[in-house]
């Protein structure tokens, strides 16, 4: 048996595959550095391409780009403060931070230590625990959900720590503008003015490249006046040091497991995943209030997560043909089109295919590392361009990228607006990060809300009868409640 | 190796990629007189990676190979379709932005998702219908859909039935077999996919998709097909029976096909029909298509035209009984 595992595995090192898996690396990697193209779209125009390599060249390229777009989207997230991909929005937090302080070739470093490490511990898992993990991610329904979104939105409304009240508000503010355009259950039209673009909802690109990149670029378009300073980067400095290396080992650990799980699940997992593991390294930390401010856990632990839920996102495709977030599901396009039925019959039916991309997974994730550690002095560079050039650079970038996701021109102009409106924000000291928590967690909550209730004909109670349930409202109770508690219990003490 | 290196030089590949991206806004103008002049946009309002998805990808690389310019598929989403259909209706005549046509222009038009119906296209040819069925967990009580009617008499509303959103083909077909065998069934509308894991997952009671949807799990035994919404039983299931044959008088598909914008040239009508009846004919197409549950069927400009008008008169009637249409 396990000699026919590694046969298979060595499918992977047919030099057509190698080629296929690195083509497919590097162009994941450009898609998750470009802001605006996701992974699905870029899979999606490859497929074509990928039918004259045949099944197990062609999903290894695809799957090459599924997870290169992960490596790539933290790139520009830490050297611009302009996400590559929605997972990588909270990479912006701290990484951005670290290249202003002349650390942007830590961060990058980190950033594809902690990819590489997250993406071979979740092929490792998925090659273990695949069927097992399987069946436990369809106890996951609308009630679960809803009460999971709950506890999301709960846990990660003080993601920033700064003031509690601004990130509700600005968490309710994303909830608001998810419900713009078709509403999910119903089919009712919101909030669309009759703009057709707008039907569909707010690009979640728009708003997140305008509150980042735009509003980054207006800012330093602004200060002008002020002598830019471009730290000189030492040739040593361009790599993480051994204080940051060791700090960075444990948020690692904890992303790639977290991630790993939430990316089990339904829905926009890997931003849910590396959002969940920022919060949750704030939460261990001694030092809360210093993120924000270029801490390195506030990167290795998001970027991990990311990497690893896009390996657990490949477990219902492979075991159960269910394909959960749109890259699988263009992931499984390709398979059928191949000829190939992912599900549980995948392993016993076509075991070159299916240990061909696991293979691929193990030596994409090596090759993307040995692509992106000498790259990083390459990006780390790239801030030294003077603004003048580098600003406008960023801006047509984003414009392309908000626009070559839907092809509408709408979505330009919801950009310059969030771009403008972000601007804004940052005056008065409103973070944009949970307004993007609120957006992609929005849908989700509205949902599983209203199906959960069709569902039980309208009893409130089915949204806690689960056990799983019980658990998360408690969770999300103790945790709002916990912290007065702890403070009154702590006054008494003083004043005794 | 140096020559791998500049095939995959970075600086080469974003060319490329913007290069992409710049030919998806559909830059350069030529007349209709030599078409295709350049690539043919087959616009499609279903996500990347659904059955329609990949049907329409198929068929457009086999059209693409005696088109003389690639036909290319580009996901169109959100809104039901409405943008989908909204940027074709809008499109430049010339034959070089098609839509991947299906029953959403009936159930859009029907709703006022859109502010136009089936007469704003040229139909250029109908590819084949793909059925509806009706999947229940391995373990549910219901033999076969005259035990699961009988139940769901007995207890009105009580069975609940995920579907793959308000007013698509998978919503219309449980509304017509509920009225049609006088129940009440309550429609839970999910995304393409996650119906399918509530239903393994116990949550709903049954669902209603494409074959295309459901093979793998029906394969692996997680769940059963009481019945399909087609006149005849289909390729992939032939121990499926059809819901005529359990009693309920129904008979509604989904249909797919290609149209242009109204005003669309004779001549790209005349050239395209061909290519797509010899696509839909092919050994390949209808291997791969039945493959995934759908039956090819080609129809000629006129017979299709004749197809969607009657299907979008039937589509309005079981709306009006359902309450779902807009007036």
């Amino acid at each position: 048996m396990s000699e026919g595992v590694l046969s298979h595995l060595l499918i992977t090192l047919q030099p057509a595959n190698v080629i296929a898996c690195f083509a497919g690396a590097l162009i994941g990697t450009l898609i998750g550095v470009l802001p605006g193209l996701g992974p699905a779209a870029a899979m999606a125009l490859v497929i074509p391409l990928t039918l004259q390599l045949g099944p197990t060249a062609g999903l290894i390229m695809l799957a090459g780009i599924y997870y290169g777009s992960m490596y790539g989207g933290s790139t520009t997230s830490i050297l611009v403060n302009v996400p590559g991909e929605p997972a990588s929005v909270v990479t912006t937090l701290d990484g951005y931070e670290m290249a202003k302080r002349g650390r942007a070739g830590a961060a990058l470093a980190v950033a594809a230590i902690a990819s590489f490490v997250a993406g071979t511990f979740s092929v490792i898992a998925l090659q273990l625990f695949a069927p097992l993990l399987a069946r436990t991610a369809l106890a996951f329904g609308p009630a679960e959900y809803f009460a999971l979104t709950v506890l999301g939105v709960v846990l990660l409304s003080n993601l920033t720590g700064k003031s509690r009240t601004r990130s509700l508000i600005m968490m309710m503010a994303g909830l608001i503008l998810s419900a713009v355009g078709m509403d999910p259950i119903g089919g009712l039209e919101r909030f669309s003015f009759g703009i057709v673009s707008a039907q569909g909802g707010i690009s979640f690109i728009a708003i997140t490249t305008g509150l980042f990149g735009v509003a980054e670029v207006f800012e330093v378009v602004a200060a002008r006046e002020k002598p830019v300073e471009i730290l000189a980067v030492k040739f040593r400095e361009l790599y993480p040091d051994r204080e940051e290396l060791k700090r960075s080992v444990a948020p690692i650990a904890r992303g790639s497991l977290l991630g790993f799980l939430i990316g089990l699940l339904p829905g926009p997992a890997a931003t849910m995943a590396s959002f969940a593991s920022y919060g949750m390294e704030r939460l261990v930390s001694h030092h809360p209030e210093r993120f924000g401010t270029g801490q390195i856990e506030g990167v290795a632990g998001p970027e991990a997560a990311n990497n690893a839920a896009s390996g657990g996102a490949m477990i219902p495709l492979l075991s159960l043909g269910l394909p959960f977030t749109p890259a699988t599901a263009v992931l499984l396009g390709g398979m059928l089109l191949h000829g190939i039925t992912p599900g549980p019959f995948l392993l016993r039916d076509r075991p070159d295919v299916f240990w061909g991309v696991i293979g691929s997974f193990y030596l994409g994730n090596m090759m993307l590392l040995i692509l992106n550690l000498p790259l990083v002095g390459l990006f780390a560079k790239l801030v030294r361009v003077p603004p003048r050039y580098l600003m406008p650079i960023i801006l047509v970038l984003c414009a392309i990228g908000t626009y070559g996701d839907n092809g509408a021109l709408f979505d330009v102009w919801v950009m310059l607006g969030a771009g403008v409106i972000g601007y804004v924000m940052r005056k008065y000291g409103y973070q944009p990060a949970p307004l993007v928590v609120g957006l992609v967690l929005g849908p989700v909550m509205e949902r599983s809300f209203r199906q959960t209730l069709i569902i039980s004909g309208g009893r409130v109670e089915s949204l806690w009868e689960s056990p799983l349930c019980m658990v998360m409202w408690a969770v999300a109770l103790l945790s709002i409640v916990l912290p007065g508690v702890i403070r009154l219990v702590k006054r008494r003490l003083a004043t005794r | 190796m140096n020559g791998r290196r500049d095939v995959f030089s970075p600086v080469r590949v974003i060319l490329v990629l913007i290069a992409a991206l710049l030919s998806l806004g559909g830059i350069g103008t030529a007349a209709a007189a030599e078409w295709p002049a350049r690539q043919v946009e087959l616009i499609n309002p279903f996500a990347a990676g659904a059955a329609a998805d990949i049907q329409a990808r198929k068929l457009a690389e086999i059209i693409s190979r005696d088109l003389g310019q690639p036909m290319v598929v580009r996901n169109v989403l959100g809104a039901g379709g409405a943008i989908a259909y909204t940027e074709v209706n809008r499109a430049k005549p010339d034959g070089h932005m098609l839509i991947w046509y299906s029953g959403a222009i009936n159930t859009l038009a029907a709703r006022k998702q859109i502010a136009f119906d089936y007469t704003a296209f040229e139909p250029i040819a109908g590819v084949g219908i793909e059925t509806v069925s009706i999947a229940v967990a391995k373990n549910a009580p219901w033999k076969d859909l005259k035990e699961f009617v009988a139940y769901a008499k007995a207890n009105p509303g009580k069975v609940t039935m995920g579907n793959s959103g308000m007013g698509s083909v998978t919503h219309m077909v449980p509304v017509a077999m509920a009225s049609k065998a006088g129940i009440k069934i309550t429609h839970v509308p999910f995304g393409t996919g996650l119906a399918m894991a509530a239903l393994m997952g116990g949550k709903i009671d049954s669902s209603s998709q494409h074959p295309a949807e459901v093979f793998n799990q029906v394969k692996a035994g997680e769940v059963r097909i009481l019945a399909v919404s087609s006149e005849k039983r289909i390729n992939i299931w032939p121990n499926v029976p059809t819901m005529k044959e359990m009693g309920v008088d129904l008979e509604f598909d989904q249909w797919r096909g290609i149209a242009a914008p109204k005003g669309t040239p004779q001549l790209v009508v005349d050239k395209l029909s061909p290519l797509v009846k010899k696509a839909v004919e092919s050994k390949e197409w209808i291997d791969f298509a039945s493959g995934l549950g759908s039956t090819p069927r080609y129809l000629s400009p006129a017979a299709f035209a004749k197809f969607v008008a009657t299907v979008d008169k039937e589509t309005r009637e079981i709306m009006e009984g359902a309450g779902l249409l807009k007036k």
